[in-house]
């Protein structure tokens, strides 16, 4: 979907950062231009909205990983056609940054400038079963962890990493396996430079419930949504703009996030509505998902689209969400639309050893959602698991 | 997209396989709904076309793995949204199978009755860099081997997915898919095991003509090389999928009989896509050309498109479906032709076993792409590949 639809369905006139990234314009174009980059997970909607913004201002070096390699293709398919080409060095590599193959890799094309990790398991479904979740501490914690060591030979000007609002107070375990990194960033401050961002809602990422709206439309089946889930959204060319401003203007150990007030938030439903009226379809209200899958067949010729809105109560949904904690230091008067937290690094070195000791006893032998669970919580001590026992993957 | 679109956009009126598949329908619909299954890679497009067809007879266990998190999301929530729910046990995880967790997962989920196997890394774009090249062998190939050596524990069936370009070896992605081959045939008197060999899947996740749908969305334009190419669609891919799996002995490769008259060119089918949109399309001379009008035509019911004859590394003269030397059925069916198990001679198999010694070894030190294409050549005789100097990437 076009940038500016998507600002027009969030309701907005006007775009977020834009002029703070215009107001630094110069050092960001003069850096970019004379740095080489590495970007891991450059493939998904905040890496290639960030790739994008980087190859807008000519780098020397711009290198993207990614295991997805359709997005890969599409990323390029994208550049090409929008941006056409530059003279620096663009080469995406479909590889996976946790194996030996990703190693060689670095060794051969580094070091880098910069490296920037977008790459994680984010969907709260994920975290149901204990091999996905194995997998999310892989990806999430103990790949970053890996590199990070590997990088204190040589440490790059800035690694900078992808976090999420669910890291503040964490109340699924994506959100904590988040939370677990930041820890292992600040750890590694001492060595590498480091920074992060916190987001919001990247509105119709992939993968995200708003972007299967479309998938609906196309395969006709009914749009499903919560109707009491109230979100901050901004756009994934903005998300872009925020992962570069931290990359680049970050201090070491400073975690970006937008200062959004009450006039970002919308509600799923409200979304989905205007989606349909965009396309020039009346929402039909359903009252159950049966109804909704039944009328699937014959309202869309009478231009009506149905929707079912439901009550979430599904394991790890937070009511609200928030980017810092109360005890967190903020600067809000660096930039207009960017908040800073200045990390005070309130982490437990040792806990965080044997967290890693404790990950690998458990992958040498089997291992039990629960076990993790505990884990987890004795690295974030406030961290409220709630398992209400229902999961997205059993409904529509 | 639906099927009959589709077909109108290959410029084809019947639909493959019906009649094959009519006469199994029932017989298969009995050992489905007793049946296990476990399906790697089922959220790409064909994959989660086979997802679908299988949920639908209700099988007793039908787990999905793949490491597109995204992709299983919406694969869910199709499912969800359009058959509903099933007694059955249907649940998807999110991890890599060439890992530790696979076998921690198969020792507590499995075992299952049928194992089959979508996942692969497929774009010819993969295999310009040694990198990437080496995850396109160990997901192609290593991660097929791994799988195959577990199934003979947790299997009784193994299914794979091949391609035409296994035959026409002009790429490195068919020389890993030819290995796969070899393989599957080598464990046909362990396991039952089967495979397919397919050409372009129309519209397919990734494919040049699925990004047309998003070059639509964002005015950019349309390009697409001349060459003319077999298709099938989706929905005809996993009939085939399924004609395969419930009726080939084992070590039978099963591919479609297609005739001159069902090629067309990619060109062909942009310009019936566009047609369909309410476009004309505006033939370009140059990629340059048509980034300028892009945004400008549309206003005019025009887009601006560049078709060229394609010149990329890897891509083949002709599909070809089976090598001259093979045992070839074309009586049991209409529309599928068949090659015959023969067992695997012992310099093949003595150089199966060499090949992944060596990729072991290159893998511990370091690797350039041509001792992984000399590899190659010294396990499969007749490799066909041109090295033009020209890639993907460097288009658009």
């Amino acid at each position: 979907m076009r940038n500016e639809d998507i600002l027009r369905l969030l309701g907005r006139e006007w775009e977020l950062f834009v002029q703070d990234v215009e107001r630094y314009e110069k050092i960001l174009s003069d850096e970019i231009k004379n740095s080489s980059f590495l970007v891991i997970g450059g493939a998904g909607s905040i890496g290639s909205a960030t790739v994008k913004e980087f190859f807008a201002r000519n780098p020397r070096v711009l290198h993207v990983i990614d295991i997805d390699e359709n997005g890969l293709a599409e990323l390029v398919r994208d550049i090409r056609s929008s941006l056409g080409y530059i003279d620096g060095d663009f080469q995406t590599f479909c590889i996976d940054f946790g194996s030996d193959i990703f190693e060689r890799f670095l060794e051969d094309k580094g070091p880098y400038d910069y490296i920037l990790n977008f790459c994680a398991l984010k969907h709260v479904r994920s975290e149901k079963d204990p091999y996905t979740l194995m997998r999310m501490i892989d990806v999430n914690i103990l790949n970053n962890v890996k590199l990070l060591e590997r990088l204190t030979q040589r440490p790059p000007k800035k690694y900078f990493a992808v976090s999420t609002d669910k890291a503040t107070n964490p109340v699924n375990m994506m959100g904590a396996s988040k939370r677990i990194m930041e820890f292992f960033l600040f750890k590694y401050s001492t060595h590498i430079n480091v920074s992060t961002a916190r987001f919001a809602n990247v509105a119709f990422s992939k993968g995200s419930l708003l972007d299967s709206f479309r998938y609906r439309i196309e395969k006709r089946q009914p749009l499903v949504a919560p109707n009491d889930v109230l979100r901050y959204f901004i756009t994934p060319k903005e998300s872009g703009m925020l992962c570069m401003m931290s990359a680049i203007l970050g201090e070491n150990m400073e975690l970006f996030f937008p200062k959004l007030g009450e006039e970002y938030m919308r509600r799923f439903d409200e979304l989905a509505v205007k989606y349909l009226e965009y396309l020039g379809y009346t929402p039909h209200i359903c009252s159950s998902e049966q109804e909704a899958r039944e009328l699937a067949h014959v309202l869309p010729e009478q231009k009506k689209w149905p929707c079912y809105f439901f009550k979430s109560d599904t394991t790890g949904e937070k009511e609200y969400e928030e980017f810092y904690t109360p005890d967190e230091e903020l600067n809000l008067d660096k930039f207009k639309d960017i908040g800073i937290v200045k990390s005070s690094a309130n982490y437990n070195e040792e806990a965080l050893d044997e967290f890693l000791h404790q990950i690998k006893r458990l992958k040498a032998k089997s291992w039990t959602k629960e076990e993790i669970v505990t884990l987890f919580k004795k690295l974030v001590p406030n961290f409220e698991h709630k398992e209400t026992g229902k999961n997205l993957d059993q409904k529509m | 997209m639906q099927d009959n679109l589709l077909l109108e956009f290959l410029g084809r009126s019947t639909e493959l396989f019906q009649e094959d598949y009519a006469k199994i329908e029932d017989a298969i619909n009995e050992i489905i709904s007793n049946s296990s299954f476990l399906v790697l890679g089922g959220s790409g497009t064909i994959g989660s076309e086979v997802v679908k067809i299988l949920f639908q007879k209700n099988p007793k266990k039908l787990h999905i793995v793949s490491l597109d998190e995204n992709g299983t999301a919406e694969l869910v929530r199709d499912i969800r949204s359009s058959l509903g729910y099933i007694t059955g046990d249907f649940r998807t995880f999110v991890f890599d199978v060439y890992s530790d967790i696979f076998e921690a997962f198969l020792r507590s989920e499995g075992p299952y009755d049928y194992v089959l196997n979508f996942s692969a890394v497929k774009h010819i774009r993969s295999e310009k860099d040694p990198y990437s090249l080496m995850r396109m062998v160990d997901v192609n190939v290593l991660s097929t081997l791994y799988t195959l050596k577990l199934c003979e524990k947790y299997s009784t069936h193994y299914f794979s997915v091949s391609s035409t370009k296994a035959v026409s070896l002009s790429s490195l992605m068919g020389a890993t898919k030819r290995l796969m081959e070899y393989y599957m045939i080598e464990y046909a008197n362990k396991i039952h095991t089967c495979a397919v060999r397919f050409p372009n899947i129309a519209f397919s996740n990734g494919s040049l003509l699925g990004s047309y749908t998003h070059r639509l969305e964002e005015q950019l334009p349309i390009v697409a090389p001349v060459n003319q190419r077999y298709f099938m669609t989706p929905s005809e891919a996993a009939k085939m999928c399924l004609l395969t799996i419930f009726t080939a002995s084992s070590g039978e490769i099963y591919f479609p009989k297609l005739k001159d008259e069902d090629t067309t060119s990619f060109s062909q089918i942009a310009e019936r896509f566009l047609k369909y949109h309410g476009y004309t399309p505006y033939v370009c001379e140059s990629e340059e050309q048509a980034r300028k009008l892009s945004k400008i035509l549309p206003k005019e019911g025009k887009w601006a498109c560049y078709f060229f004859k394609s010149d990329t590394t890897g891509e083949d003269e002709k599909d070809l479906f089976f090598y001259e030397d093979e045992d070839i059925d074309t009586d049991r069916f209409k529309d599928i032709g068949i090659v015959k198990y023969t067992p695997l001679d012992e310099k093949t198999k003595d150089n199966l076993l060499r090949f992944v010694e060596e990729i072991e070894r290159l893998k511990k030190l370091t690797w350039t792409k041509q001792e992984i294409i000399e590899l190659f050549k010294r396990t499969i005789l007749k490799l066909n590949h041109k090295d033009t100097g020209i890639y993907l990437e460097q288009k658009m």
